[in-house]
C-alpha cells in the first residue's frame, strides 16, 4: 500500500528559537502548536492524533497531551533520534490512510541551550559497555569517523566539508529568525577549534532552544484549508544500528534505502525535485546523505557542494533555512526540515524563497547515522 | 561492572582481565559477532561459542579527540579513537594506547593492547604495528 497523496500538511510553525530562558519544553511546544493550528486554520478540538518525542520526559505524549488538553485516538512516540519527526509524518499519513484519524499534530521542543541539557557523554543503552571504553564523544566522534573514512576513500577535503557550513550561513543570513547570521568563510571553518578531527566546532550543528509543530490532515479535511495544502507523495524509513561500531559502511547511510522507497512511492526522479532539506547535524551528514540518496555518485559529494552550488543563487536549493548549522538546532532538527520545506513549497520564504518550488525532498538522519526517513512533498 | 551485566558480559570482561578479546562464533551459520549478545546477529541462533581474537586488525577509520565524553578520558586529550576491522571478521572500536608512536592512517595495521584505568579494570586499546 502506498501513502501517495494520502495526507496533506496543513500548517507549520516554530516557537521562539535561540536562547529562550523563560520557557519550559511544554511552553515551547504549546507556542508552536498554537501557531501551527492557526496556520492550518484547524481548531484544537479537531486534533485526534498526537506524535511527539524528546529526551525531556519519560512519557512525552502523556505529558504534552495533558498540558495542551489533547485527547488523541492515535498516538505515536517513535524515538529514533533527530529524524523521528519524518518517521512521524509517514506514520501519520498511514494512520490517516487507514481511517484511524483525520487531524494529526506533530510536536517537538527543547530547552537544551538554557538548561544546558546537552552532554557529549550520552549514555548508549545496554550495549554501550562494548564501546564506551574507546572514549568516543557521541555523536560528534561517530560522524568524525565517517568523515575520516570518506576522506580516505575518496579524497574529500575539509574545505569541501566547510562549504556546507558556509552555504548554510549564507542562507541563514536571509532568514530573520536564524540564530547565526554573521558571514562565514571556509578559512574560518577550518580554523575553528577541533572537536573530533577532522570535524571542528563549525562543522557541528548549533545548540539552541526551540520548538516546532506540524499539522497533518486527511484529503477530506484538506479541501477547506486557508492555505495551499502540501501533499505527501512518498515516504521511506529505516534504521541500521545504534552504535557507530555496528554500522556496516560508514559512508553509506540508511538514506539509501529510505530514499529509494520514497522515490518509488512518489513516482518521481531526482531531476524532478526542486528543493532539498537534508539534516545537517554535521557538515559530513549532508555529503553522505546526498550520495546515499543518489543525488551524486559515491565519493562525489565534495564536488557537488562546492563552488557555491548549494549557496543562495546556486544550482541546488538545499537547506534554505540555514539548517541545523546556522538556523537552529534544539537537540533534534527533523521537524524543522518539514517546516522549511512547507514554507518554500507555499512560496512564503521572502528573501530566501527559491524560484522553482513545486516539489521538495526532506531527509532526516538520526542517532549516529543510525536512522533515516525521507519524504517527498509537493504543493497542491 | 554495571548492574546490567549478565553472564555473557561477565565472561567477556573476564577475558579482558586475562588479556584477551573474545568474540562469538555462531555454531549454525559461522558468523563472527561482536559485541556479544544472546543470539547470533545474523541468523538468531542461540547456539554459539566464544573464540579468542588473535588481536590484529586494520584501521577502518580514526578520529583525534579534543573533547572527552567523560572525566575518565580528560587526562588523555588529545587522543585517537580507532575503528578497526579485526582479522576474524568483526569490527572493534578502541582508543589508541596513550603514548603510541607513529602516525595512524586508514589501512594501517593495529594490535589489541590493554591499558590500566584509575578504576582498576584494564581498558582494551590498540597499538600501531
Ligand atoms: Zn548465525
Amino acid at each position: 500500500m502506498s501513502l501517495y497523496r494520502s495526507a496533506a500538511i496543513a500548517g507549520v510553525a516554530e516557537s521562539r528559537l535561540g536562547i529562550v530562558p523563560d520557557a519550559t519544553v511544554l511552553d515551547l511546544q504549546a507556542e508552536a502548536a498554537i501557531a501551527a493550528l492557526a496556520d492550518a486554520g484547524v481548531e484544537k478540538s479537531e486534533v485526534d492524533a498526537l506524535f511527539c518525542t524528546g529526551r525531556w520526559g519519560r512519557t512525552p505524549q502523556l505529558e504534552i497531551g495533558e498540558y495542551l488538553g489533547i485527547r488523541p485516538f492515535y498516538s505515536d512516540g517513535t524515538a529514533v533520534g533527530g529524524a523521528s519527526f519524518l518517521f512521524h509524518l509517514g506514520h501519520a499519513a498511514a494512520a490517516i490512510s487507514a481511517g484511524l484519524c483525520d487531524v494529526a499534530l506533530i510536536l517537538y521542543g527543547s530547552t537544551q541551550r538554557s538548561r544546558k541539557e546537552r552532554s557529549l557523554g550520552v549514555k548508549q543503552g545496554l550495549s554501550g559497555q562494548y564501546e564506551d571504553f574507546a572514549g568516543l564523544p557521541n555523536p560528534v566522534g561517530a560522524y568524525a569517523l565517517a568523515a575520516c573514512r570518506h576522506m580516505a576513500l575518496y579524497g574529500t577535503t575539509r574545505e569541501q566539508l566547510a562549504e556546507v557550513a558556509v552555504a548554510a550561513r549564507q542562507w541563514a543570513g536571509l532568514n530573520p529568525v536564524a540564530f547565526s547570521r554573521a558571514p562565514l568563510t571556509v578559512e574560518a571553518v577550518l580554523a575553528s577549534p577541533p572537536v573530533a578531527e577532522p570535524l571542528g566546532r563549525l562543522d557541528c550543528c548549533l545548540v539552541t532552544d526551540g520548538g516546532g509543530a506540524v499539522v497533518i490532515v486527511s484529503p477530506r479535511r484538506a479541501k477547506t484549508l486557508p492555505k495551499r495544502p502540501v501533499w505527501l507523495l512518498g515516504h521511506g524509513e529505516t534504521h541500521s544500528h545504534m552504535l557507530i561500531s555496528q554500522m556496516p559502511d560508514l559512508t553509506v547511510t540508511p538514506a539509501k534505502e529510505a530514499g529509494a522507497r520514497a522515490f518509488a512511492m512518489a513516482g518521481l526522479a531526482h531531476r524532478d525535485i526542486d528543493i532539498l532539506q537534508i539534516y545537517d547535524s554535521f557538515t559530513i551528514t549532508v555529503l553522505l546523505t546526498l550520495e546515499s540518496l543518489g543525488f551524486c555518485a559515491p565519493g562525489s559529494s565534495g564536488t557537488y557542494v562546492s563552488d557555491g552550488r548549494i549557496a543562495p543563487g546556486g544550482e541546488v536549493s538545499l537547506n534554505t533555512s540555514g539548517g541545523g548549522l546556522s538556523y537552529c538546532h534544539p537537540g533534534m532538527f527533523g521537524i524543522f526540515l518539514i517546516i522549511e520545506a512547507v514554507r518554500q513549497l507555499r512560496g512564503e520564504c521572502g528573501a530566501r524563497q527559491v524560484g522553482r518550488h513545486e516539489t521538495a525532498l526532506i531527509s532526516g538522519t538520526g542517532g549516529v547515522l543510525s536512522s533515516n526517513a525521507t519524504c517527498i512533498l509537493a504543493g497542491d | 561492572m554495571t548492574e546490567t551485566t549478565t553472564q555473557i558480559d561477565r565472561d567477556w570482561w573476564a577475558g579482558v582481565e586475562a588479556g584477551k578479546v573474545l568474540f562469538q562464533r555462531c555454531s549454525r551459520c559461522q558468523a563472527a559477532t561482536f559485541y556479544p549478545r544472546f543470539a547470533c546477529a545474523v541468523c538468531l541462533s542461540p547456539a554459539w561459542h566464544w573464540q579468542e581474537c588473535a588481536g590484529q586488525g586494520t584501521v577502518y577509520a580514526f578520529t583525534r579527540i579534543h573533547r572527552a565524553p567523560n572525566p575518565d578520558f580528560e587526562a588523555d586529550i588529545p587522543y585517537v579513537v580507532v575503528l578497526a576491522d579485526m582479522d576474524e571478521g568483526f569490527r572493534l572500536m578502541a582508543k589508541l594506547k596513550s603514548g603510541s608512536i607513529g602516525a595512524v592512517s586508514v589501512g594501517a595495521r593495529v594490535a589489541v593492547a590493554f591499558e590500566g584505568q584509575a578504576a582498576g579494570r584494564p581498558r582494551p586499546c590498540f597499538e600501531l604495528l
